[in-house]
């Protein structure tokens, strides 16, 4: 039986998001919603053994608030860097371990309409019980703020898109924490002392917001 | 030439049993490494079927490919080191000509856009991601020795 790419993605179009737009991207599909303030996204990831059939690998989200990017890709930009840390989100989440959902099911291969819709039921609830409300809880960066203030550095490194530091130092700015000066002088001198190659990118930032 | 293996070799074979730290080729694997780099592999997430640029953009597909991460003092999270693993069908069976080029070069670049750990923790690995190595090439050959059901070999590349 030969099951290829156009079967699958013909597929993955089943999965209806409401107001939700697809985009086929390498090895993922990305359902993408666009706010006023931000950017949402639904990243479905998968594994490609065409014509044999395909593996849906996990779901995952992430929100890009176009204040805070902005900001970091015009530091970015003036220093004419080209960021090591991958693209990213201003947040994120990978969906690994949420209660209810039947993870054993990503270990068959989708190779006909059935498999398919097998995989399916578990990744819908995937975006029911974790992708949309993660949307609903993170839409403002006070929102942002308030949670991730809350984690230890371990899980905040995981959540707030890397470089974790120069996006703290920007949502901090933004929402006005009364912490920010404190922690900034603390992030440049921290990459000056270890004369990290990161340390003109965090000074420009730090010279940088303080026009915002 | 024998043809690459397809998805069943790399993935009911080599891949469950590398996502299993339990199974007896992990093990093996964890043995190896530790003597070959002096290296602890229960350290690295894993991540299957990368596609990795190694020139422009030129890239390969690393079939198992190990990731350590290193985070500093302000929770900044950077690849530290990599292990690339390549499942053929044979011992004699040679590298495709990216994955040659691909050995041969010093530095990697994530192209797949997201992949989720298959260990099921927590990480990811995004498009654009510059995966470091120290200068020291950490290739296994992973290989069977008929027709793809077992793994009967393990054997670092040079």
């Amino acid at each position: 039986m030969v099951y290829n790419k156009a079967d699958f993605k013909k597929h993955i179009e089943t999965l209806q998001i409401a107001g939700f737009k697809i985009k086929d991207t390498v090895q993922a599909f990305l359902f993408i919603r666009k706010q006023h303030n931000r950017i949402e996204t639904i990243t479905i990831s998968y594994r490609d053994y065409a014509p044999h059939g395909f593996y849906i690998d996990g779901v995952s989200v992430d929100i890009y608030f176009e204040e805070v990017e902005n900001i970091l890709a015009l530091t970015n930009e003036k220093l004419n860097i080209r960021s090591r840390y991958g693209k990213t989100g201003t947040i994120q989440r990978v969906f690994t371990k949420l209660p209810d959902i039947n993870y054993s099911v990503f270990e068959s291969e989708i190779n006909n309409e059935s498999a398919f819709n097998q995989v399916a039921v578990e990744v819908e609830k995937i975006i029911r019980l974790g992708a949309l409300p993660f949307f609903e809880q993170f839409r403002t960066l006070q929102n942002v703020i308030e949670e991730s203030e809350k984690m230890v550095l371990e899980e905040m490194a995981n959540f707030i898109g890397q470089p974790l530091p120069q996006r703290r130092m920007i949502i901090k700015k933004l929402c006005k924490d009364p912490h920010f000066e404190e922690y900034a002088k603390m992030v440049v001198d921290f990459y000056e002392k270890e004369k990290d190659q990161d340390e003109p990118i965090v000074r420009q930032l730090y010279h940088d917001l303080k026009t915002v | 030439m024998q043809p690459e293996p397809y998805g069943g070799f790399e993935t009911d074979v080599c891949l469950t049993a590398f996502k299993n730290r339990s199974s007896a080729k992990y093990v093996e694997l964890k043995s190896k490494f530790q003597t070959d780099f002096g290296k602890n592999l229960d350290d690295y997430d894993m991540y299957s079927q990368v596609q990795l640029k190694y020139s422009g953009d030129d890239y390969f597909v690393a079939d198992q490919l190990f990731v350590k991460y290193k985070t500093d003092a302000l929770g900044r999270k950077v690849v530290d080191d990599i292990v690339v693993i390549e499942n053929k069908l044979s011992s004699t069976t040679p590298l495709t000509t990216p994955q040659s080029n691909a050995f041969n070069s010093t530095s990697l670049t994530v192209r797949s856009q997201n992949l989720p750990s298959q260990f099921g923790s927590n990480q990811n690995i995004t498009s654009g991601t510059v995966l470091n190595f120290s200068g020291t090439k950490q290739w296994y050959k992973v290989h069977d020795g008929s027709n793809g059901d077992a793994i009967s070999g393990i054997s670092k590349m040079q």
